[in-house]
């Protein structure tokens, strides 16, 4: 693919589903920026391949930002390789109809451990399989299902203190 | 989908609207891949020359202009596999992972992380047959032998430790982020407090190293007495261990690659030791397990066992294993599978002289265990396995030599809420 049929290609698919992986990045990370970095970061390298990609780019996108945030724990500090740029809002949505059962739920799985957490996220955001969900992460069918299994057994609890 | 997980997912896809992309990610990640990719050549034409230079007798990883001298490398000297290339002191080349990069380290290392164990041993739970054999927290109170101390604390703990003293350092943190710790006398009163966002005990208790929020390393005694502080510049900066009056500290650089550096803590001296950083120090060894800077594999985890007085990686080793610890004698190194995943119970011990594999330690499916390590006699492993359904935890230990697993505590509940919260009734000690 000549470079600027590949650029016009890359720029329509981005285009088209950035909104997408920047939410599945925050919830990945919880933080708007890391976001916002891991997002620029994953789309970086996804361009550099993008004459060679088969099958659906989403797969790749995604499996590259799991690497890269997976990559980031690793580390334990993370470089920042993008400043200054200003690709994203940031609101509080309208509150939900259980405001404080919503708060605590999401304030369980931000504090999940990495991995744990997205599993979760690929499960019930991405919709993946947890077949395709233990692909993507590395891990066996196994470790998805007591990932999900611990979320929502926690996910129980929370509701009924809610509740109580 | 049970009702349960439909409003897990409605949670979710609630929280994700928060966020939306409003700029244009394309341009700016075309233009993010073309300044990697001036570095990459930038970085490749450094390597050429860096391979020119390797006919030269320079010991590789000895960055530090007077860190301690280095043996002669022979045509067996340890070789830093590519993901920590930048231990020759040069720039590394790039090892940026994309899904579809089947590349492998150039240089092959010494050993084989995945290959087949001495022993392999399966945790099962049963009656108590041992004790523990490492101080551990239970319930908010300090056991180590027969000794008992009530900690003062109730929530935030993150970290035990024994003082030379008889006392007890403990290490909290509060949600936002603000990390203490508190020396307590052996009674359990406190008698000093500081802050410490990082921290490091020798094995003996007698100094206890702490960074702040400003990246300044201060020295402890056991009553909790500052006796040398330094500034390291770097708020990343955390200490790694201690090896006599050595304090090794990781510092990280604007590229998000970690450096470890030496610091003489009865002065100011200080000396860059090598590029990577240490995940524990064995003082009666002189060694330290090193992880390099590399990007994330978990099928290809490399790590080296660092020799402390020659300033040189004796070995490197690969594959999906990452020790953290080393076992009481520091022949052993322990840790878990990486590719299974923070809180895995599959655990393996390698030889710290050749990184052999020695035993994996399997758990039951699903089962668990937030933290383990090497204590005790010389060739055992600790570990705190909890149970399937998460309403049990105790201390198990196993031993590469009879290739066994005892229980050594008798299982305490976990509650529903605390399991829900990832908070277990058990904590080891740091040292």
């Amino acid at each position: 693919m000549e470079t600027a049929d590949r650029e016009a290609d890359f720029t329509a698919y981005v285009r088209a589903r950035q909104r997408h992986f920047v939410r599945f990045a925050y919830l990945l990370t919880g933080d708007p920026h890391s976001a916002e970095d891991l997002v620029q970061s994953a789309f970086a390298k996804v361009y550099r391949k993008w004459g060679s990609i088969h099958g659906s780019p989403d797969a790749y996108v995604r499996q590259t930002m799991i690497n890269e945030h997976h990559s980031w724990w690793r580390r334990t500090w993370r470089h920042k390789e993008v400043t200054g740029s200003d690709l994203i809002t940031y609101a509080d949505p309208a509150a939900p109809a259980d405001q404080y059962a919503d708060d605590d739920l999401r304030n369980h799985i931000r504090n999940l451990p990495a991995q744990q957490r997205a599993a979760i996220i690929l499960r019930y955001y991405e919709d993946l399989t947890e077949a395709q969900t233990a692909e993507v992460l590395g891990i066996s069918v196994g470790t998805v299902k007591s990932h999900t299994s611990r979320a929502l057994n926690a996910l129980r609890v929370t509701m009924k203190e809610v509740t109580a | 989908m049970s009702p349960n997980e439909l409003d897990l997912r409605r949670t979710l896809h609630h929280d994700a609207e928060r966020i939306d992309a409003t700029g244009d990610f394309a341009v700016a990640a075309i233009g993010l891949e073309r300044r990697r990719a001036r570095r990459r050549n930038t970085m490749a034409a450094a390597a050429a020359v860096t391979a020119l230079a390797v006919a030269t007798p320079i010991a590789w990883s000895n960055l530090g202009t007077d860190a301690p001298p280095t043996p002669a490398t022979s045509s067996t000297a340890p070789v830093s596999p590519t993901p920590s290339a930048s231990d020759t002191g040069t720039p590394p080349p790039t090892t940026e992972p994309t899904p579809a990069d089947t590349r492998k380290p150039g240089p092959a290392p010494t050993a084989d992380s995945d290959a087949e164990p001495q022993v392999a041993v399966t945790l099962e739970s049963g009656p108590v047959t041992g004790t523990p054999r490492v101080a551990y927290v239970l319930d908010g109170v300090f056991h180590d032998g027969d000794r008992r101390v009530r900690l003062p604390v109730s929530t935030g703990l993150r970290g035990v430790a024994r003082l030379a003293n008889g006392g007890v350092l403990v290490h909290t943190a509060t949600d936002e982020g603000v990390s203490t710790m508190r020396f307590l006398d052996a009674s359990g009163v406190e008698v000093a407090r500081a802050a410490a966002q990082g921290l490091a005990v020798n094995a003996d208790g007698s100094r206890v190293a702490a960074t702040d929020s400003k990246g300044t390393i201060r020295i402890y005694d056991a009553q909790g007495d500052q006796r040398n502080a330094l500034r390291t510049g770097d708020e990343n900066a955390r200490p790694s261990g201690q090896w006599g009056d050595i304090l090794y500290y990781v510092t990280v650089d604007e590229k998000g690659r970690t450096s470890t550096r030496s610091w003489d803590t009865t002065g100011t001296s200080t000396a860059a030791v090598v590029a990577g950083s240490f995940a524990e120090l064995h003082e009666g060894r002189s060694l330290a397990i090193l992880w390099p800077n590399q990007d994330y594999d978990p099928g290809n985890t490399c790590y080296g066992i660092f020799d402390l007085k020659a300033g040189a990686v004796n070995h490197w080793s690969c594959g999906e294993f990452a020790p953290t610890h080393f076992t009481a004698d520091g022949s052993m190194v322990v840790g878990p599978n990486v590719a299974d995943g923070p809180g895995s119970s599959n655990f393996k011990v390698a030889s710290a002289d050749d990184g052999a594999i020695l035993m994996t330690v399997a758990a039951p499916d699903g089962a668990w265990s937030p933290s383990w390590r090497g204590a005790g006699s010389a060739d055992a492993i600790v570990v705190v396995p909890v149970s399937k359904r998460d309403t049990e935890q105790t201390i198990a230990s196993c031993s590469v030599s009879t290739g066994t697993c005892s229980t050594d505590l008798e299982a305490v509940s976990v509650s529903s809420e605390d399991s829900a919260m990832m908070r277990y009734p058990i904590m080891l000690s740091l040292n």
